[in-house]
C-alpha cells in the first residue's frame, strides 16, 4: 500500500479510549452530550446524528481526559458535532466546541456549513474533518469545503471506489477517510430525514435510563416518543399486497466490511479507515480495531482475498458474504 | 404566490398553462437527469406556454457534474433565464460563482426532519397507551411520555438553513432560494431579507438510496427501471404510507401549513 492506513475508532468513555488505543487504533472519535443539551433537545440524534446518552461522553472533563490520553500516545481524538443545527442550537454548539478546544481537543467532525466560517471567525485551530453527512460526492464540493477550512473529508459510503479515485485526484489537497467496518445503512447518511432515538421495547429487556419517583410504585422511563419503533431503515415494511419485510443487518456477528478492498481504497487516495458503531459495546469496537489492524499488516506484506476472509471468519466467528462488502455494488460495473 | 408544476421528463404530455413555472430533471439520481434533446424540448414547450423553466439536479459525482454543466450551458442558450435547483454543494456553488444560471438550494441539502413520526413527537395532545418496559437489570418500569421542550418542537419545524449567517454565505455564492418539503409536523421559518423558500406539495422527501433498495423476494420492482413506478410502504405505527419512486422514499402531505401566510414561502411546487 502506498501510504500506511490509519484506523479511526469510536469511543464513549475514557476507559474505552485506553482499551481501543491499546488494541491498535490510530485515532479516536466520539460525541459529547452534555446534560443541559439533553434537558432542552433530548437525547435523540440532534447533536451528532447518534442517539442516546450511552453513545456519547457525558462531561467535558472526560472528553478532555480522552484527548490527553490520545495525545500522550501521539494520536488524534476528534469530537463529532456532525448534525446540522438550527438557530436555537448554534451558540451552544459553538460554545461547546470552544470549550473542547480550550480543554486540549485537537479535532472536530462537522457537517454544518454555518459552523465552519464561525470557527474560522473565532480563530479556532481545530483540525476540521467533514462528516459524511455533508454528502460530498465530487471534487468541486471538496474544494468548496476546503476553502472553508476543512482538512479531511469523510467520503460517503455510497461512492464506488472508482468514483472515490476520481474525486480524490480532482482534489488532492485534503486527507480522505472512508468507512471500513459496520453500519452500512441503505439510506444515504446526509440525505435521510428519519429520526433516530432510543427505542423502549415492550417485553424485551433493554438498556435505558429510569428514575424512581416519589409516590410511584414502579420506576419510570420517559421519552418524547415512547412508541418510537426504530430507525427508518429498521422498520418492518410491506407493499400493498405483499408480505411483511424486514431489512436485517448484524454488525455483531457479520459486519459490513471493506477489508478485502483496503489496497484499492488506499490507491484511491483514502488514508484513514473509519470503524462505525458509536455506542456499540467496547469489546465489539476492540475486536473491530484488532481485525482491521491485522488486515492492514497482512496487506502490507501481500494478501490473497482468501487470507483476508479467513481473518474475518476468525474475528467474527462467521464467514463473510458478498452482501457484507462495503464497496461492492452493481454501480461498480458502470464506472 | 408563484405556482409551479413538477413534471417527470420521462412522461409525454402537454404542460399545464395554469402554472407559472415548470420543474423538470431529477432530484435524487444522476442517472436520471434528462438527455439534452429532451431537456431542450421541455424548455421550448415551457416558453411556448409562458412557463419559466427550472432544471432540477441531484447530488453528483464528478462525472455527473460534467454532464450537468454541459446540460446547463446548452439550456441557457435557449431560454431567457434558467433556474437550477441543485442538491449538490459543488454544483450549486459553481453555478453561482460562474453566474451561469439562477442557482437554488435543493431539498437534499436542507436536512429537514421528514420522518412522519415527527407529527406524533411534537403533538400536544398525544395519547399514549399504558405500557411497561423491562430494563436489562431486570427492573420493571412504567413508560411515560415526556412533553418535548418548546425549543425541540421549534427545531423539528424549522431547518438549519434558516440562520442569518448561513443565508449570508449562500447569498455570497449567488443563491437566494431554497426548496423545502411540506412536513406534517408543520413549518416555522423566520424572514431574512432577499431570501425565500419554495414549498413542495404533496410529496415529502424522506430518504434516498444509491442504488434503489434491493428487491426482496421479488416484491419490490428491480432497480434502475426507466420509469418511476410506485410502491406503497406501510410501517407499523406510522400514520402515513411511504412510497418509493426511483431511488427515494416519500410520503404525501397535502395540508397547507396553517401559518403559510406568515412564512417566507413565495412559491408552491406541486407534483400531480
Amino acid at each position: 500500500m502506498s501510504q500506511r492506513l490509519k484506523i479511526a475508532a469510536p469511543v464513549t468513555s475514557l476507559a474505552e479510549a485506553e482499551q481501543v488505543l491499546s488494541a491498535g487504533a490510530d485515532e479516536l472519535y466520539f460525541g459529547l452530550m452534555l446534560p443541559e443539551w439533553v434537558e432542552e433537545f433530548d437525547d435523540a440524534d440532534l447533536w451528532s446524528r447518534r442517539q442516546g446518552k450511552g453513545a456519547h461522553v457525558a462531561t467535558l472533563a472526560e472528553a478532555s481526559a480522552i484527548a490527553e490520553v490520545a495525545a500522550a500516545r501521539g494520536k488524534l481524538a476528534a469530537l463529532a458535532v456532525n448534525a446540522r443545527f438550527t438557530r436555537a442550537q448554534t451558540e451552544r454548539v459553538l460554545d461547546t466546541i470552544g470549550h473542547w478546544e480550550a480543554a486540549g481537543g485537537e479535532a472536530v467532525i462537522l457537517s454544518d456549513l454555518g459552523i465552519l466560517p464561525a470557527l474560522n471567525h473565532r480563530g479556532s485551530k481545530l483540525h476540521r474533518q467533514l462528516s459524511l453527512l455533508a454528502g460530498v460526492f465530487n471534487a468541486k464540493s471538496v474544494a468548496l469545503f476546503a476553502s472553508l477550512g476543512v482538512c479531511r473529508v469523510i467520503l460517503p459510503r455510497e461512492l464506488t471506489i472508482a468514483e472515490m479515485a476520481e474525486l480524490t485526484s480532482g482534489a488532492p489537497f485534503v486527507e480522505y477517510e472512508a468507512l471500513a467496518l459496520n453500519q452500512r445503512c441503505p439510506f444515504i447518511d446526509g440525505m435521510c430525514g428519519f429520526h433516530h432515538r432510543q427505542r423502549i421495547p415492550v417485553g424485551v429487556p433493554a438498556d435505558f435510563e429510569y428514575k424512581r419517583l416519589p409516590g410511584r410504585l414502579l420506576p419510570v422511563v420517559s421519552s418524547c416518543d415512547p412508541e418510537y419503533e426504530g430507525h427508518g431503515c429498521q422498520l418492518a415494511w410491506r407493499t400493498a399486497d405483499g408480505p411483511v419485510q424486514l431489512q436485517l443487518s448484524n454488525d455483531f456477528h457479520r459486519p459490513h466490511c471493506a477489508a478485502c478492498q483496503l489496497p484499492l481504497l488506499n490507491k484511491a487516495g483514502v488514508t484513514v479507515l473509519k470503524i462505525a458503531g458509536r455506542g456499540y459495546p467496547a469489546e465489539i469496537i476492540i475486536r473491530a480495531v484488532r481485525f482491521l489492524r491485522d488486515v492492514i499488516d497482512l496487506h502490507e506484506i501481500y494478501a490473497e482475498p482468501e487470507q483476508v476472509r479467513q481473518l474475518y471468519a476468525d474475528a467474527f466467528g462467521t464467514a463473510c458474504k458478498s452482501d457484507s462488502c462495503y464497496y461492492l455494488s452493481g454501480l461498480d460495473a458502470e464506472v | 404566490m408563484e405556482t409551479a408544476t413538477w413534471i417527470d421528463w420521462r412522461d409525454e404530455g402537454a404542460l399545464a398553462a395554469r402554472y407559472d413555472r415548470v420543474y423538470f430533471g431529477h432530484e435524487t439520481c444522476e442517472q436520471l437527469i434528462p438527455p439534452l434533446v429532451r431537456a431542450e424540448e421541455i424548455c421550448r414547450e415551457a416558453m411556448d406556454c409562458g412557463l419559466a423553466p427550472t432544471l432540477v439536479v441531484p447530488f453528483l459525482t464528478d462525472r455527473g457534474i460534467f454532464k450537468s454543466l454541459r446540460l446547463v450551458e446548452r439550456l441557457v442558450g435557449i431560454v431567457e433565464r434558467l433556474e437550477v435547483v441543485s442538491s449538490d454543494w459543488g454544483f450549486v456553488h459553481e453555478l453561482g460563482s460562474r453566474n451561469l444560471a439562477d442557482p437554488v438550494l435543493g431539498r437534499l441539502l436542507t436536512a429537514q426532519h421528514t420522518d412522519p413520526r415527527m407529527g406524533r413527537l411534537v403533538g400536544t395532545n398525544v395519547g399514549v397507551a399504558e405500557r411497561r418496559a423491562i430494563h436489562m437489570d431486570g427492573t420493571l418500569c412504567d413508560v411515560q411520555r415526556r412533553a418535548p421542550s418548546a425549543a425541540l418542537v421549534e427545531h423539528f419545524r424549522c431547518c438549519w438553513i434558516d440562520r442569518p449567517e448561513v443565508v449570508a454565505l449562500l447569498q455570497d455564492w449567488g443563491i437566494y432560494r431554497c426548496e423545502l418539503s411540506n412536513t406534517l409536523q408543520g413549518i416555522h421559518l423566520q424572514a431574512i431579507p432577499d431570501w425565500s423558500y419554495s414549498l413542495h406539495m404533496p410529496e415529502v422527501l424522506v430518504a434516498v438510496t444509491r442504488p434503489r433498495p434491493q428487491p426482496r423476494d421479488g416484491v419490490v420492482p428491480p432497480a434502475h427501471s426507466p420509469v418511476g413506478e410506485t410502491t406503497e410502504w406501510t410501517c407499523g405505527g406510522v400514520s402515513v404510507p411511504f412510497f418509493q419512486r426511483d431511488n427515494a422514499l416519500y410520503y404525501r402531505w397535502n395540508h397547507e401549513p396553517t401559518n403559510l401566510a406568515d412564512l417566507p414561502i413565495n412559491r408552491i411546487v406541486r407534483r400531480e
